[in-house]
C-alpha cells in the first residue's frame, strides 16, 4: 500500500489523541454556494455532507477534489496545499455521479490506466487491479468487455474500483453509486481502513445510514453543524435532512442564547 | 511513461474509436489524393492548398468538439482526479491531435507531390517541403484555436466558432495578399501561388514561425481558461 501511515498506527490511541486533520478548508468562497466556508475533517472521519441549497455540499466536495475552483480560500490535505502528484494528488480519490470513463474501455483497461497514471510498478498495479475488481464484484468475463453496454451500474462499479486503485487516504464521494441497489451500494461503500477519511456529499442522508460516523450541514455557504451520529441520536433525531436541520437549529438557538447571556453578563 | 504521453495515447484511442481520427486523416490525405487523381489541372497547387485548408478546418473543428465533449462528459474530471494536471491534459490532447493531423498532412503532401507532373517548373522539392511545413504550423495554430473554443463553449458552439474563426482567417489572407507571411494561413497562399511568390521558402518558413508563435500564445490562453473551468 502507498499510504504513509499504516492502519495499525492510526489505530494507536496516542496518535488518535493528536486528532490530526485530513482535510482543512479555510474561508472558501464560491458563487452563492460557499461563503467563507471553513471545515476541518480529522483523519479517519466518515463525514456525511449535506447542504442548503443542496448543491453547496457537492460544490465543496468538487472543490476539494480539484474539479472546481474556489474564488477565495485555501485547502490543505494532510497538511499540504499542493494538489499536484508530488503533493496530495495521489493520496486523494474522487467518485462522482458520472464516473467519466470512456464507454469503449473495459473495466480492466480503466483500472490499468488509473494505475499507470499513479506510476505504480507493473506487479503492484496488476495486484491492485485484481483486488479492486474483486471488491466491486466485476467478474473476469465482464472485466474484459466495454463498460458502455453494461450501463450505469457497471460504469459506477468501475469508477469506484478506479478510485480505490490508489488506496486513497481521503476518499471524496459525491452522490456515488446511485445506479446500484441500496444493499449493494452500502456494501461497496463500507470501505475498510481506520486511517481512511471519507467525505460523502449526498442529497439523501437517510440512504447513507451505516456509511458515516459524522454529519456536517452547510447552510448559507457556511458549516452550520458538525456533529457525530451519536449527537444526532441523543437529540432524538434520525439521519435524515429533517433531523439534521432540527439539530442544526437547536445548536444555533443554544449558541444564540449563550451569546446573549455573555453579552448581558458583560453589560452588568 | 509520463502522464502527458499516457493522456496523448488515450486521446488518440478516443479519436480512433469515435472515427474522428479517420475523419482527420481522410481530410488531410484526401486533399493530396484528389489532386493526384485529377489529370494535372492548371490550378493544381491552388487546389492542393484549398484541400489542405479544408483539412485544417476539419481538424480544428474536431479539436473543438473533442475538448468540449470531454469537459461535459466528465472525462477530463476523471483524469484530473487521478493527479493529472490540466496543463498535462492539454499538452496530451494537443500532441495527439497534432500528430494525427500532421501525419495526415504529410501523407497528403506526399500524394500531392506525386501529382505534380515530372519536369514541372511550378515548384521544386525544397520549396514544396517548406510550404508543407508552413501548412503544418498553420494546422498547429488552428488546433490550438479549436481547443480554446472547446475549453470555453459547448461542443456544437465550439465547433461552429472554430469554423467561423478559420473562415475569417482565410478571408483575411485572401484579402491581404501583401501580408501573406505575417498572417496565419500564409503558407497556404505561398503553396497556392508557388509559381508567383518568390522566394517560397522564405515566405513559407516565416509563416510557419508566425503560426507556431501564435499557437503557443493561444495554448497559454487555453491553459489559463482550462485552469478556471469547472470540470
Amino acid at each position: 500500500m502507498t499510504s504513509s501511515t499504516p492502519d495499525a498506527l492510526w489505530g494507536a490511541p496516542a496518535l488518535r489523541a493528536l486528532n490530526p486533520s485530513a482535510i482543512t478548508c479555510t474561508d472558501l468562497v464560491r458563487g452563492g454556494l460557499l461563503d467563507r466556508c471553513s471545515l476541518v475533517v480529522p483523519v479517519g472521519m466518515r463525514l456525511l455532507l449535506v447542504g442548503q441549497p443542496e448543491e453547496s455540499a457537492s460544490m465543496l466536495v468538487r472543490i476539494v477534489a480539484g474539479l472546481s475552483r474556489p474564488q477565495h480560500g485555501r485547502i490543505e490535505i494532510a497538511g499540504l496545499n499542493d494538489s499536484t502528484a508530488g503533493g496530495w494528488g495521489r493520496r486523494v480519490a474522487y467518485l462522482g455521479p458520472e464516473p467519466g470513463i470512456h464507454a469503449w474501455m473495459t473495466p480492466r483497461e480503466a483500472l490499468q490506466l488509473a494505475a499507470r497514471l499513479l506510476a505504480l510498478p507493473a506487479s503492484e498495479a496488476a495486484r491492485r487491479v485484481e483486488r479492486a475488481l474483486a471488491w466491486v464484484r466485476i467478474p473476469a468475463d465482464i472485466a474484459d468487455r466495454p463498460v458502455g453496454p453494461g450501463g450505469p451500474p457497471l460504469l459506477q462499479r468501475t469508477g469506484l474500483a478506479a478510485a480505490l486503485i490508489a488506496d486513497p487516504e481521503v476518499l471524496l464521494l459525491e452522490e456515488p453509486l446511485r445506479a446500484l441497489d441500496g444493499d449493494e451500494r452500502a456494501r461497496l461503500l463500507r470501505l475498510p481502513g481506520q486511517r481512511r477519511t471519507v467525505v460523502l456529499a449526498s442529497h439523501h442522508p437517510a440512504s447513507e445510514e451505516g456509511l458515516v460516523t459524522h454529519v456536517a450541514l452547510l447552510r448559507d455557504g457556511q458549516v452550520a453543524l458538525l456533529a457525530s451520529l451519536r449527537d444526532l441520536e441523543a437529540a432524538g433525531q434520525s439521519l435524515s435532512m429533517r433531523g439534521i436541520l432540527a439539530l442544526g437549529d437547536a445548536r444555533s438557538a443554544a449558541e444564540a442564547a449563550r451569546s446573549t447571556e455573555r453579552a448581558q453578563a458583560a453589560a452588568r | 511513461m509520463s502522464q502527458a504521453v499516457t493522456v496523448a495515447r488515450l486521446a488518440t484511442r478516443e479519436l480512433f474509436m469515435t472515427f474522428r481520427l479517420l475523419l482527420i486523416l481522410l481530410a488531410s490525405a484526401g486533399a493530396g489524393a484528389v489532386a493526384g487523381l485529377l489529370p494535372a489541372p492548371p490550378g493544381l497547387m491552388t487546389l492542393l492548398a484549398a484541400g489542405f485548408g479544408l483539412a485544417i478546418v476539419v481538424a480544428a473543428a474536431v479539436a473543438a468538439w473533442s475538448l468540449a465533449e470531454e469537459r461535459f462528459s466528465g472525462r477530463i474530471g476523471w483524469l484530473i482526479t487521478r493527479s493529472v494536471s490540466r496543463a498535462t491534459y492539454l499538452v496530451g490532447w494537443y500532441g495527439a491531435l497534432l500528430l494525427v493531423a500532421v501525419g495526415g498532412l504529410a501523407a497528403g503532401g506526399f500524394l500531392g507531390w506525386l501529382s505534380i507532373p515530372p519536369g514541372s517548373v511550378v515548384i521544386d522539392a525544397t520549396e514544396y517541403v517548406a510550404a508543407i511545413v508552413g501548412v503544418a504550423a498553420t494546422c498547429g495554430l488552428a488546433l490550438a484555436v479549436g481547443l480554446l473554443a472547446g475549453a470555453l463553449l459547448r461542443p456544437r458552439g465550439a465547433m461552429l466558432v472554430t469554423i467561423a474563426l478559420c473562415a475569417i482567417a482565410t478571408i483575411l489572407v485572401v484579402l491581404l495578399p501583401g501580408s501573406t507571411a505575417w498572417l496565419p494561413g500564409g503558407a497556404l497562399v505561398a503553396l497556392a501561388g508557388a509559381s508567383e511568390i518568390e522566394p517560397v521558402v522564405d515566405v513559407a518558413l516565416r509563416a510557419a514561425g508566425v503560426g507556431l508563435v501564435m499557437a503557443a500564445g493561444v495554448l497559454v490562453v487555453c491553459q489559463v481558461v482550462l485552469e478556471r473551468t469547472d470540470l
